[in-house]
């Protein structure tokens, strides 16, 4: 009887074991998808994590946050956020929906008259698309995001920066900084506090060094462009930070599930036709699953990936301090398969 | 009086009237300093690499032309710290080439130099370990390059060669970081029949 229960025990462990293995080789294997398509682009640091439903799942850094000094990136080196910066404005834009504020067919002329977007609804912004409400057509110009900082200021009744140095705040992403001239702020500017201002400062110390990178993938030291948090750039964070936030965000923390839905749907043109981007992400179908995720570049400099399918409970967070990441690939047409990074992590997971 | 047309017509006209000769040089040789926008997983194609294949050339006085084929086993792989991703790849090339030679009465008894340029066709194929980034793609290509051949007898000789390979007009069908591309260099020895 005692042999019996001691073979079914063991039985029982095996079995179980087995799954966990099997998850271990599948993240050990996209893994080393990863770090041989950031070697083969040259990248000289990337981090990357893929979160699930209640955690992250798997992280891995390769290479070097600063080749000179021979610092190893790590999950919670900063990193500017470029593009993927759309989606934390999306978030405030849709937050200040769901409260009643503004509706998304409201015109951004009615809260600032010169705005040169002014005609548009903030439903075109969010969309990136322009033309009529039953034909609308779509381009990816991010820098139109930028007019939505007056919607957040009807809104919260505060600047776009102080939204998102609270919201970093809120959800302990204590590696974030919005904007690289945040340690400039006087506190209480914006709402910021003198112990934000020294986390911002200690972070940024740890900020990734961005790097161009010739044909021969030889890196040399480059320059971040953009200081200022506006709203389609500028939000400097870490993969783990970002996890945090993508966590936030599909536990419905930030957002109603419903709104979060409306968000993640891709509206469709003239015809029917489903265009590239919902409302802060880019939308579309793999393997007959939804995906949303949005990207970042910035020439020279740095690129950031984050991809999402939902009914897997499964992100993609892809950070690095060159622009090898995106550059090469045609994303801002609306298919994140044409990101290598991104067909591989689709081609395990989402089989 | 010039001096120069005049040894060139001597150079290029055969002492006595001969037919064109036909050669085949089956070869073993490497690939080297190769370079490819395909994902290249392993990092392999810029490393050296078993070449094998067959030249036949219809060889006259000074001009030629030439069939060249080639195939390289494991062309995207190394060994590296990534092999595991790679189950298996090529690279295979068919060019036609004309063939320029020094005449053939000046080099009877030694080594005869000849240059080669044509195009033709690269199929490069990479099977990866999911599946999802395995490319089987063919691609238009030119070549060039030069050689030497000697005869040991009437019939049997050695030939020694350096060819470029580069493709041209390739396709971004998203299994590359830009449009399709891949170049390389190749060494071979060959044992040249004549017949």
């Amino acid at each position: 009887m005692r042999r019996s229960l001691l073979a079914l025990t063991v039985a029982i462990l095996l079995i179980a074991r087995v799954p966990l293995h099997a998850d271990l080789l599948v993240y050990g294997l996209f893994g080393d998808y990863v770090e041989a398509l950031r070697a083969q682009a040259g990248i000289p640091g990337l981090s990357a994590v893929i979160v699930g439903v209640d955690d992250i799942l798997w992280e891995r850094a390769s290479g070097q946050q600063n080749v000179e000094r021979a610092i190893a990136a790590r999950t919670d080196t900063p990193y500017q956020l470029d593009g993927i910066t759309q989606v934390f404005m999306a978030s405030v834009v849709l937050r200040c929906v769901e409260d009643g504020y503004v509706t998304l067919d409201n015109s951004l002329g009615q809260f600032n008259p010169t705005n040169p977007d002014a005609s548009a609804t903030i439903r075109q912004i969010l969309t990136h698309t322009s033309g009529t409400a039953t034909s609308p057509s779509f381009a990816y110009h991010p820098e139109r995001f930028n007019s939505l900082v007056d919607i957040v200021s009807v809104c919260t009744r505060g600047s776009f920066r102080a939204t998102v140095a609270s919201g970093l705040d809120r959800f302990a992403m204590v590696d974030s900084v919005p904007g690289l001239d945040a340690v400039d702020v006087v506190p209480p500017t914006d709402g910021i506090s003198n112990q934000a201002v020294v986390r911002y400062g200690a972070a940024l110390q740890r900020l990734a060094t961005p790097y161009v990178v010739d044909q021969q993938k030889h890196a040399t030291p480059s320059q971040y462009a953009v200081r200022t948090l506006t709203g389609s750039r500028g939000l400097v964070s870490t993969a783990r930070d970002y996890a945090r936030f993508d966590l936030a965000l599909r536990k419905g923390v930030l957002l109603r599930p419903e709104t979060l839905a409306a968000a993640w749907r891709a509206p469709v043109d003239g015809n029917g036709v489903p265009l590239p981007h919902g409302m802060g992400w880019f939308v579309q179908t793999y393997n007959g699953e939804k995906v949303v995720w949005q990207f970042g570049v910035s020439d020279n400099a740095s690129s950031s990936l984050v991809v999402t399918v939902p009914s897997r409970g499964l992100t993609l967070i892809l950070l690095a301090n060159s622009d090898g990441l995106v550059k090469s690939f045609p994303l801002a047409a609306g298919d994140v398969t044409a990101s290598p990074f991104a067909k591989v992590f689709l081609g395990i997971f989402v089989r | 009086m010039r001096v120069g047309p005049l040894v060139l017509a001597m150079l290029l006209v055969p002492a006595t009237r001969v037919s064109a000769e036909w050669q085949i040089k089956p070869f073993l040789g490497t690939s080297f300093a190769g370079s490819t926008t395909f994902f290249d997983l392993d990092q392999g194609a810029g490393e050296r690499h078993l070449a094998v294949g067959m030249t036949s050339v219809k060889l006259g006085e000074v001009f030629g032309v030439e069939a060249d084929v080639a195939h390289v086993p494991g062309f995207f792989q190394s060994g590296g710290p990534f092999s595991q991703l790679v189950l298996g790849s090529s690279a295979t090339t068919v060019t036609g080439n004309v063939v320029v030679a020094l005449p053939r009465h000046l080099t009877e008894y030694t080594l005869r130099p000849y240059f080669v340029g044509g195009g033709g066709l690269m199929h490069a194929r990479i099977d990866d370990a999911r599946a999802i980034l395995s490319v089987s793609s063919n691609l238009a290509a030119w070549d060039m390059g030069v050689g030497v051949t000697g005869f040991l007898s009437d019939r049997f000789g050695v030939s020694w060669d350096v060819r470029y390979f580069r493709s041209f007009g390739g396709a971004d069908e998203g299994l590359s970081t830009g449009p399709e591309q891949l170049s390389f260099w190749r060494a071979n020895m060959a044992l040249a029949i004549r017949y």
